[in-house]
């Protein structure tokens, strides 16, 4: 899969964050750096089709986001956020919410990312009563097993234990992962991956 | 320092106020330019079964006041959301304050509202006072006591509402009978959404669920809404001789208004809500906006569907086919309007609304002429 970014353009309230912004990635893993406001989540988020651009194209493979924007979805996932957004739902139920979203989607390698994250016992609980790193748990179970070419994940490590950190490097090294997705993630600290490319914002 | 939690609790408290007051700005002013004087003499007899408790033997007064305290502390129960939110309830919980100071707090927040209700009361106490009934004159002391320790007594009711929201929540039980999860299998609703019917089923988790969880009461309301509407139609069919059946109608025509009113209104705000979220997501979200907003008119559609039975579905005995079946379209095209005109102002729409139950009543009273 190959992300191209052609010629964006987006601000916040006259704030201009990018402008005329070109960026291509293909399969592997590119770290996105820069210090606090450069505009890593908020490219993640365009990119994912959670913001819309002033201007621009954003293509994923010969899928425009806004010629085909169910398409394209529908071959990317955002992993991000700290709080819950659908706060009335138990886990089992956003889950559930994804797996009828995500044509395709496994639910048995959803299950076997939820166990390596211990995850299953809280399957009914309500989403809100997550830790932060239960949440994070949550999300990255999905990333991990639902079938999308192009993976945003926000700060991937942020609130995780030392296992589940050990776990998350394993799986995004996986080369049949690297092989057939690309992956841009946000990082403070060293990501510490096999990586095919560091964007500096 | 020292009353710094005191100070913030009443700024917070007369922020949500004005902001209250503001939201209910346009229902106001189409409330009093058509009940104004309605409104001038409920004021004046607000006091009145208070007073005329101390006339009667003691369970009548005891009902009598007891109604009393708990009408004047509902204004703070019902409000108790606003004057003291959620999130800063959680935010303040670990702060060192101490239980006095809450205590204060909580009963300065309430005297904010029982305070002006109290004069309120004083006045329309004063007005009898003034008249000086027959009725009255022998235990006027007495009348005038009750008034007043059923407001000290709404008061502390107020308080204790306001403290019973600030309490942590009681650690839930798991429950014996519940066994703990240990493998995640996608329910059938989702793997059939995935399918054909994902509409139906989105709706479901996104629109119906949210409504009845959580602090959420639009659920709740909704239900009472469409109970009170379908029950003033059977009143209004059976017409009981002690209540002119015209009351009945207008019952009707303002529950079946509010049901889709409050309904679609509740709905525009998870369209807000979801509306980032669902900007991310692989589906029509136009559409499953669409069918929620379409849903919003199901409930006014089985009311009209209970009157119409009620009234066209049987042999007319003493009212109307004609008025019904003309109640009835202007029912529907009132519904239909409050749903399709999505682009009106606020005070447009609570013209729409007020104006449509206005109409419906004027219409529903010729039913039994």
């Amino acid at each position: 899969m190959e992300l191209r970014i052609e010629q964006l353009t987006f601000e916040y309230a006259s704030h201009p964050l990018f402008t005329r912004f070109d960026l291509t990635l293909g399969n592997g893993i590119t770290w996105l750096r820069g210090e606090n406001g450069a505009g890593k989540t908020t490219l993640l988020k365009l990119a994912g089709g959670a913001l819309s651009p002033h201007s621009g194209k954003i293509w994923l493979d010969d899928i425009e986001i806004h010629a085909q924007p169910l398409t394209y979805r529908l071959h990317c996932y955002y992993c991000g956020g700290d709080t819950p957004q659908l706060p009335w739902l138990t886990v089992r139920e956003v889950l559930d919410m994804h797996i009828a979203l995500y044509a395709g989607a496994d639910a048995d390698k959803l299950n076997a990312e939820l166990a390596a994250f211990h995850l299953l016992p809280t399957l009914d609980q309500p989403v809100t009563t997550l830790s932060l790193g239960q949440h994070k748990k949550m999300q990255l179970s999905l990333a991990l097993s639902l079938p999308v070419g192009l993976l945003l994940i926000d700060e991937p490590f942020n609130g995780l234990d030392a296992d589940a950190v050990a776990y998350l490097r394993q799986q995004l090294s996986a080369p049949e992962r690297l092989a057939r997705q690309c992956i841009l993630l946000t990082s403070h600290l060293e990501p510490a991956l096999p990586l095919a490319g560091t964007v500096q914002l | 320092m020292k009353n710094s939690y005191l100070h913030f609790r009443l700024r917070m408290a007369r922020h949500a106020l004005l902001q209250f007051a503001r939201s209910l700005q346009s229902s106001l002013e189409y409330i009093l330019l058509g009940f104004g004087t309605v409104l001038v003499g409920l004021l004046a007899v607000i006091a009145l079964p208070g007073m005329f408790a101390a006339t009667q033997p003691w369970p009548v007064a005891l009902g009598l006041f007891c109604g009393q305290t708990l009408v004047a502390s509902l204004p703070v129960w019902l409000l108790r959301k606003r004057l003291h939110p959620a999130a800063v309830v959680t935010w303040s919980r670990p702060l060192p304050i101490p239980a006095r100071s809450k205590w204060l707090a909580d009963a300065a927040v309430a005297g904010m509202i029982i305070g002006p209700l109290s004069g309120a009361y004083a006045v329309s106490a004063a007005i009898w006072l003034y008249q000086w009934p027959d009725w009255l004159r022998p235990v006027a002391a007495q009348a005038v006591a009750l008034t007043a320790a059923s407001l000290l007594l709404a008061w502390l009711l107020a308080t204790l509402a306001l403290a019973h929201r600030a309490r942590p929540p009681a650690a839930r039980k798991p429950s014996p009978h519940r066994p703990v999860p240990v493998a995640y299998v996608a329910s059938a609703s989702a793997r059939r959404a995935a399918g054909r019917f994902a509409l139906p089923y989105f709706w479901k988790q996104l629109f119906w669920l949210p409504f009845w969880r959580a602090e959420n009461v639009v659920g709740v309301q909704q239900t009472l809404l469409l109970t009170g509407a379908l029950a003033s139609i059977a009143v209004w069919m059976w017409h009981p001789p002690v209540v002119p059946p015209a009351i009945w109608g207008a019952c009707a025509a303002l529950f079946t208004m509010l049901l889709t009113d409050r309904g679609d209104k509740a709905v525009a705000e998870q369209i807000a809500l979801l509306r980032p979220v669902a900007a991310q997501w692989p589906l029509h979200a136009g559409r499953l906006y669409r069918l929620a907003i379409g849903f919003t008119l199901l409930p006014g559609l089985c009311v009209l569907g209970w009157f119409a039975l009620l009234t066209l579905g049987r042999a007319a005995a003493g009212y109307s086919h004609t008025v019904a079946t003309v109640w009835l379209c202007a029912a529907a095209i009132a519904q239909l309007a409050v749903v399709a005109l999505r682009r009106l102002s606020v005070r447009g729409r609570v013209g729409l609304v007020i104006g449509a139950i206005v109409i419906l009543t004027a219409i529903g009273s010729e039913l039994w002429n």
